[in-house]
């Protein structure tokens, strides 16, 4: 192989790839041109950290959980059919910023008592029957996040319907339009056709991410900001409704959330933001030439800033270069590109619009509006510190420590099917996926 | 047994082999030497392991890279750990030393047996560290066949803490000499000390008969006049005040303390001391081939002339003004050199009153010795050291090839000075008299029942390097033979490496204290009677009084802390002025 990876083809191959790239992103600088000067004078935000030894008086100590999962859809392989295997983890801090142990987990014990036992697990199976996908998908989404379905969909109709309002006189809440075509689980399944293994497998985990987070606000807890890994995205249909039902999901969680007066925050590190490096280029020359720096000098310190992601749902317009990006911002959702790190790339972080709208967005008041954007960020900041994973928040580090499926927790888990396997009298056959029957 | 009493818990098995171990620690304040407990259970049966630590590294769960997280630490200032409690822990790093089980005898009983590393512990078995208020009761059992026997010389040593079990050196194998290896200030003396002092008191158990027999003799050197009068507070002379009149008299004797001049010695001490004076004609030329090199011209010269004068041949050479015929003058000179030392030496005399005979007749009594050298030149020690255990050897060589007293005394004659002899015999026939038949017909006795004599070797390495030992050195056949005679060394050196190879196949007993260097800690491994291999770190933070014992006839190295003698004394000094008939309190 190494052999044919160095060649001067592969080579050529390469080059033109990465050439194609630069004259792509050559042909829309012009957008990035356009918002220039709105992202340096207005949108990027620089951020002056809480001091850990002297936090301001009116700092408020707060709680703060965060969800992860992983998982395999390939744990046992037989014939057509398709173990998965799936692991979620809720980590819950208190940040007791002026204690010696800054963002104290909850021990494992009391969330034990509070949210079950962690990392959470669950196993589903599917074959290709036809039908079998999506009338198992439907069985395992009722089981994995259970509510009646009307009290499921309402949220996004509601949602959706604020966001058209905001936008036009005549919108009107279409949740009576749908309301008796979506009465089971299996209604929600927009797709059957796109319903693969990798689909099925994507759509149980983040049920399962979704249930954790939905348990969380469900408990006793109180925290502040609740972190889900990855964006904030419902994929939307051409009638307008989430394709499938973890979207629905979403926007009930976004609705519990905002009812228990809970910030919910989907951070995710493949940002998929076009010019986030020149982004970031920006908030550096904005820092080191002292514009815009508050409470300390320029170029002191660590540059840590944040940038919010209009589009064209906001009041002062979208960004060009997000023009042809169809999924920034999500529906519903309010992204920011964010960095508290100098050594790390900018990872990008969603809110739920409606919340945002309600609780940060100052109609023609960019000055308040920022200032509520810094208190987000600066707790967004204080939780992002630990050494080991520094400028990622640390509840979400932890939560995918505890979750993380690793090749040899894979190689542990088949090998107790075959012990299960051979436990219950069943034949036994391998289980391991087919490809490593030869070494593949 | 309850895991609250195999002390605290402190970790758990993380992997290794049956020689190395891996253990995950608590965040604790854990030093190099610890000894932990480990607890396992396979197949049913429950196991305690000991494990050693000899290495130590912070470890951090959940991080790959703790250098870059204490990089960022220190560039972004105001970081944190979350739940840094938690997973903050120590990989400790160690040998395995062996495992007690419990196993029932032929008549039901249950007692603990101890076994070398042959087995694993099993991995997520956890570890306990017994703490000296949390011991567990019943470690001096398991470890009985590694710790007990008949002289104590310390406490177990669980890192830097010292529990309360004594470790002991069984009589039986004081034959098989044993070594004392330690740089200066590592504590030789104070162990010298206290070794003095468990010496007396086993043979004061002996004479109680509260221990078996046989008693210990020791020959000690003192090269810097301290055993006796004590380096701080108490010295052997306080046991010996304290000691009432009639233990004294069985175990001390008249006098304890040979110095070049008694009459220069403190009063306390004066009453129990002696001149040492020993005659030429008590000198063989084999003690003098042992301490210093004579070319062979030279040897061919000394046994003619002893082979013609016999016991004078020191003083006919002497006497000479020139080289006699058929003696090259350079080598005439050149032994009246080497012999320049005897000449002048205040203690070998040419004639008066010698003490060798009282030294035979102490050694042979199971009495201590103590032998103030700080004033004799190192050579005059080493003649010293020669002639006594060449004698006392020589006196049991002839014991142990005859059968009755009479073959005994044509035994000796052959092969000792007739001067010294004179004054012995008698009480030689009393001692070596066994048991049957009366007068000179009577049977001797086997040598195993005679005093276990042990002769100290001070500044080994100039006595015991190969260059001496290569010729007849009298240590050589005491190394090699020594346990026939009930005979052992007891070698002190600063140095390993330089140390004659007999000696040091033949010691099945060290006492390895803090040493100097890389080189002599490499070479105090190779030596060890067990596998130290590994013990390097240990070796380079030890203590003053901390040693590790190894043992051929033990099979794990125990680490010891030998305790100040004054603390010793002050601990146990009133079992010296109990009445003999009551029972004692004594630390073994």
């Amino acid at each position: 192989m190494f052999a044919r990876v160095h060649s001067d083809r592969l080579r050529k191959a390469l080059t033109a790839v990465f050439e194609d790239i630069n004259n792509a992103e050559l042909l829309e600088e012009h957008l990035l041109d356009a918002d220039e000067s709105r992202l340096r004078d207005d949108l990027i935000v620089l951020l002056d950290p809480i001091p850990l030894n002297d936090p301001p008086d009116d700092f408020e100590d707060f709680e703060v959980a965060a969800v992860d999962g992983s998982g395999t859809d390939s744990l046992a392989m037989l014939n057509d059919v398709r173990v998965h295997f799936f692991t979620t983890a809720t980590s819950v801090l208190r940040s007791n910023i002026r204690s010696d142990t800054p963002f104290t987990p909850v021990s494992p014990d009391e969330l034990a008592q509070t949210l079950g036992p962690q990392p959470h697990f669950d196993v589903h199976w599917n074959s290709t029957v036809r039908g079998d996908a999506k009338k198992k998908l439907a069985e395992i989404l009722e089981t994995v996040y259970e509510v009646e379905i009307e009290e499921l969909i309402r949220p996004f109709f509601d949602d959706d319907f604020e966001l058209q309002r905001r936008l036009r006189h005549n919108a009107s809440n279409q949740f009576d339009r749908f309301k008796d075509r979506l009465i089971e689980m299996e209604d929600l399944i927009g797709r059957e056709q796109i319903l693969s293994s990798a689909v099925v497998h994507e759509e149980v985990r983040k049920a399962m991410e979704y249930a954790a987070a939905r348990r969380v606000l469900e408990s006793d807890l109180q925290p502040k900001y609740l972190l889900l890994d990855g964006a904030l995205s419902v994929f939307i249909s051409q009638e307008r409704i989430p394709v499938m039902p973890s979207g629905f999901m979403l926007r009930h969680l976004c609705a519990l959330a905002r009812e228990k007066g809970t910030v919910l925050c989907a951070v995710s590190k493949g940002h998929s933001v076009p010019f986030a490096h020149r982004i970031a280029r920006m908030a550096i020359e904005k820092w080191s030439d002292g514009s815009g720096c508050q409470g300390h000098a320029s170029g002191t310190g660590a540059c840590k800033w944040f940038c919010l992601l209009p589009g064209r749902d906001h009041p002062s317009g979208g960004l060009n270069i997000l023009k042809n990006r169809p999924y920034i911002p999500p529906h519903l959702a309010i992204p920011y590109l964010f960095s508290f790190s100098e050594d790390n790339r900018p990872s990008r972080v969603d809110f739920d619009w409606v919340w945002w709208r309600k609780e940060v967005f100052v109609e023609d008041d960019n000055e308040e509006t920022h200032a509520r954007e810094r208190k987000l960020f600066r707790d967004l900041e204080l939780m992002s510190r630990d050494a080991r994973w520094y400028g990622y928040p640390v509840p979400l580090a932890l939560a995918h420590v505890v979750c993380e499926l690793k090749h040899e927790d894979v190689e542990v888990l088949r090998q107790m099917c075959r012990e299960v396997r051979h436990g219950a009298g069943l034949d036994d056959r391998p289980v391991r996926p087919l490809r490593e029957d030869y070494g593949l | 047994m309850s895991t609250t009493e195999l002390g605290e818990r402190l970790g758990i098995v993380g992997g290794g082999n049956q020689v190395g171990l891996l253990v995950i620690g608590a965040n604790k304040d854990i030093c190099v030497g610890e000894m932990l407990l480990i607890r396992s259970k396979r197949d049913g049966g429950e196991r305690i392991f000991l494990f050693r630590v000899l290495e130590l590294e912070n470890y951090m769960r959940l991080v790959k890279d703790t250098h870059a997280m204490a990089g960022t630490f220190l560039v972004e200032g105001e970081a944190y750990i979350s739940g840094i409690d938690r997973n903050l822990l120590v990989l400790l790093k160690g040998r395995l030393l062996g495992y007690a089980e419990q196993v029932t005898d032929g008549h039901g009983k249950t007692k603990w047996v101890f076994r070398p590393p042959r087995r694993l512990p099993a991995l997520l078995a956890e570890v306990y560290r017994p703490t000296r208020t949390v011991t567990p009761s019943s470690l001096p059992d398991m470890l009985a066949s590694q710790l007990r026997g008949d002289i104590y010389i310390g406490n177990l040593q669980a890192g830097e803490r010292e529990l309360d079990i004594p470790v002991t050196l069984p009589a039986e194998y004081l034959p098989m000499h044993v070594a004392i290896f330690g740089a200066t200030g590592s504590g030789k003396s104070n162990l010298m000390m206290v070794l003095i002092k468990s010496i007396i008191d086993h043979n004061i158990k002996v004479l109680d008969g509260k221990a078996a027999g046989p008693s210990i003799s020791a020959f000690c050197i003192d090269p810097h006049d301290e055993f006796a009068r004590g380096v701080d507070k108490y010295g052997v002379n306080d046991i010996v005040a304290a000691l009432d009149s009639d233990t004294r008299r069985h175990v001390i004797g008249d006098y304890y303390y040979l110095t070049t001049s008694a009459r220069g010695t403190p009063r306390e001490i004066q009453r129990y001391a002696r001149d040492i004076r020993i005659l030429w004609k008590e000198i063989q030329p084999r003690d003098l081939y042992s301490i210093m090199e004579f070319r062979p011209q030279m040897q061919l010269f000394i046994d003619r002339q002893y082979a013609i004068k016999g016991e004078n041949w020191i003083a006919s050479i002497l006497e000479m003004e020139e080289s006699p015929s058929g003696v090259q003058a350079v080598t005439f000179h050149a032994v009246r050199r080497r012999l320049g030392f005897i000449e002048r030496s205040p203690i070998f005399v040419e004639s008066g009153k010698s003490v060798l005979g009282e030294i035979y007749e102490a050694m042979e009594s199971g009495r201590v010795l103590i032998v103030n050298t700080s004033l004799m030149s190192e050579t005059s020690q080493f003649l010293l050291t020669t002639v006594v255990a060449r004698t006392i050897f020589d006196m049991r060589r002839a014991v142990k090839s005859s059968g009755t007293i009479a073959d005994f005394e044509s035994q000796a004659k052959s092969r000792l000075p007739a001067t010294f002899l004179r004054g012995v015999l008698d009480k030689a026939k009393g001692f070596y008299r066994g048991r049957g038949a009366a007068g000179d017909s009577a049977p001797v006795k086997d040598t195993s029942e005679l005093p276990v004599v042990l002769v100290t070797v001070e500044e080994a390495p100039s006595l015991l390097n190969p260059d001496l030992m290569r010729g007849g050195s009298v240590f050589k056949d005491i190394a090699r033979q020594g346990r026939k005679f009930n005979i052992g060394l007891l070698v002190v050196s600063q140095q390993v490496s330089v140390l004659d190879n007999v000696i040091l196949s033949q010691t099945n007993t060290e006492i390895n204290l803090r040493l100097g260097n890389e080189r002599e800690i490499s070479a105090c491994i190779d030596n060890a009677s067990v596998n130290i291999a590994g013990f390097e770190d240990e070796f380079r933070v030890m203590g003053r009084g901390d040693a590790i014992l190894t043992a051929s006839y033990r099979d794990m190295p125990v680490p010891v802390h030998v305790p100040k003698f004054d603390e010793l004394f002050e601990r146990t000094q009133a079992q010296y002025g109990t009445k003999r008939e009551k029972k004692e309190e004594h630390i073994m």
